[in-house]
């Protein structure tokens, strides 16, 4: 048996655009599983902020798996432990919140990767299961994502480049905002623009990053170097029920 | 305490329509739609997850953001109807009513007495409620399927029935049956939903059909007045219109 390829992290070293679902309002793994007629890139999974662990990830895994999508688990703190686990539970990558320094972005890399690499720990995986020499492969198809989120991740932003084996540099607006002084203003022009400086920064360094996309942004996301794009569903539902609403107010008699 | 008000059969005595929501059968994925305001959530149990295990957490979700709960069951019988009220759906949804004897048995399963003969027990939404049996039948949505042409035979004898508040006319399984499965939208399959729709509204009965992306604007000017609707269907539609956009840019 040959190890599951990684499609994001195939698509995003051909230099392709990767969009990935984020499962926010939509999730679990029997609801994931009727995505498959999307071919979502990849799943995003999550565990910082919602209700994803140890003791569902094998399952949700299983379900993106199916349906030929890369799963990606967003854990919840920066340990060497946290990740590997969910690696060996079936998750193909990892998002790392709160990455503020080198020291924190070699930390990911270490947990992520069997030596030489790394020292994740020693354990087959669910996706190594019949797998000849796994431990030879499972780095190339593991994908690694650090969110840098805080000002000072911004100003750390060179030396945390600098660390090798991260596939994508993201630079989410939200908890940034917060960072900055301007808590929920996430859309203020001030923090936009630490967003579009630093994305562009990472890719002028022949990094990848990436951000949560829609219609709308995505052409500047992308003109900012953004190759990863995170899709969230919940928009589409309002849009949707509320067309329908409209729709039928107008119309049912 | 006061029992729960059932808000899609106080909007549908008021004349107005009622989108139930379909394909999200998880919790949390109901109390995220909260700022959506909607009507009412499907919970299924004849095709899908839900079930007497999950029936607690589901409804009580919907209570929480004040949405009517409805759980499909997978037949008409008379404890798997009462014991989804049981567990705290306000609404129960029957399929395949072939007769007058079907529609019967899920009034007389899902109304208390003097109505029926709901087993007694007090639901999850009947807790700390003073003389809950007396009020629930009220607050209590019944639903039936008509959904085969058996069923489209007996509708005379069917809409007889008092106590149910939604006649739903399912294209999926009718089509099957009309020779053209899974083709909804098929003229023959509008012509027959249509058809039945008049004659259930034609007895002052409130009608029900499925409302999905290729039939809306076609099912919301039947008469009918309670939709199915699947959030995945705008989850797709929009992923779509995004991914066009951004498979552009790989060019």
């Amino acid at each position: 048996m040959n190890l599951r390829k990684n499609i994001v992290k195939e698509r995003l070293y051909e230099g392709k655009t990767v969009s990935c679902f984020a499962a926010w309002g939509y999730g679990d793994a029997d609801h994931i599983e009727r995505l498959a007629p999307l071919k979502p890139h990849g799943i995003f999974l999550e565990g910082e902020h919602g209700d994803v662990d140890f003791n569902n990830i094998p399952n949700l895994t299983r379900a993106c798996d199916i349906i030929g999508a890369t799963p990606i688990v967003r854990i919840n703190q920066n340990d060497q432990g946290v990740i590997y686990r969910t690696l060996d539970l079936g998750a193909l990558g990892i998002v790392v919140p709160h990455v503020n320094n080198k020291e924190e972005a070699e930390n990911v890399v270490e947990g992520g990767k069997f030596y030489p690499l790394g020292k994740r720990g020693s354990f087959t995986s669910r996706q190594g299961i019949g797998v000849p020499n796994y431990h030879d492969f499972a780095n190339d198809q593991t994908l690694l994502i650090v969110l840098l989120e805080d000002i000072i991740a911004v100003e750390n932003l060179d030396e945390i480049l600098e660390v090798d084996h991260i596939d994508v540099f993201m630079v989410p607006s939200g908890d940034l905002a917060q960072s900055m002084g301007l808590p929920g203003q996430g859309n203020h022009p001030e923090v936009q623009a630490v967003v579009d400086e630093t994305m562009r920064r990472i890719s002028k360094k022949g990094k990848i990053t990436g951000a949560i996309a829609n219609k709308d942004n995505v052409q500047n996301i992308y003109d900012n170097g953004g190759r990863f794009f995170l899709c969230d569903p919940r928009p589409y539902m309002a849009e949707g029920f509320s067309k329908y609403q409209d729709f039928a107010n107008r119309n049912v008699k | 305490m006061e029992i729960r008000k059932n808000r899609i059969k106080q909007r549908l005595r008021d004349g107005k329509h009622v989108i139930a929501i379909e394909n999200l059968n998880n919790p949390d994925l109901v109390e995220q739609f909260a700022p959506n305001d909607p009507h009412c959530f499907w919970f299924e149990g004849e095709h899908f997850i839900v079930n007497p295990s999950n029936i607690g957490h589901l409804t009580r979700a919907a209570d929480l953001i004040n949405a009517t709960s409805i759980v499909r069951v997978p037949r008409p019988e008379y404890q798997l109807i009462y014991h989804a009220l049981d567990l705290g759906a306000q609404g129960v949804a029957v399929p395949h009513v072939k007769s007058k004897e079907d529609a019967e048995l899920v009034v007389n399963a899902s109304k208390f007495s003097p109505i029926g003969q709901r087993g007694m027990f007090t639901s999850r939404q009947g807790i700390g409620v003073e003389n809950y049996f007396h009020k629930a039948n009220d607050e209590t949505f019944v639903l039936v399927f008509i959904e085969d042409l058996i069923a489209i035979e007996n509708l005379d004898e069917i809409l007889e029935v008092e106590n149910i508040d939604v006649f739903f006319v399912g294209p999926g399984d009718l089509s099957q049956e009309l020779g053209h499965i899974g083709q909804q939208n098929h003229p023959e399959v509008k012509k027959v939903v249509q058809e039945a729709i008049n004659r259930i509204t034609n007895k002052g009965k409130i009608a029900g059909t499925v409302a999905n992306l290729s039939s809306y604007e076609w099912a919301m000017q039947t008469g009918a007045k309670f939709f199915l609707s699947g959030a995945l269907d705008w989850i797709s539609e929009g992923y779509d219109e995004f991914i066009e956009i951004a498979q552009k840019l790989d060019k």
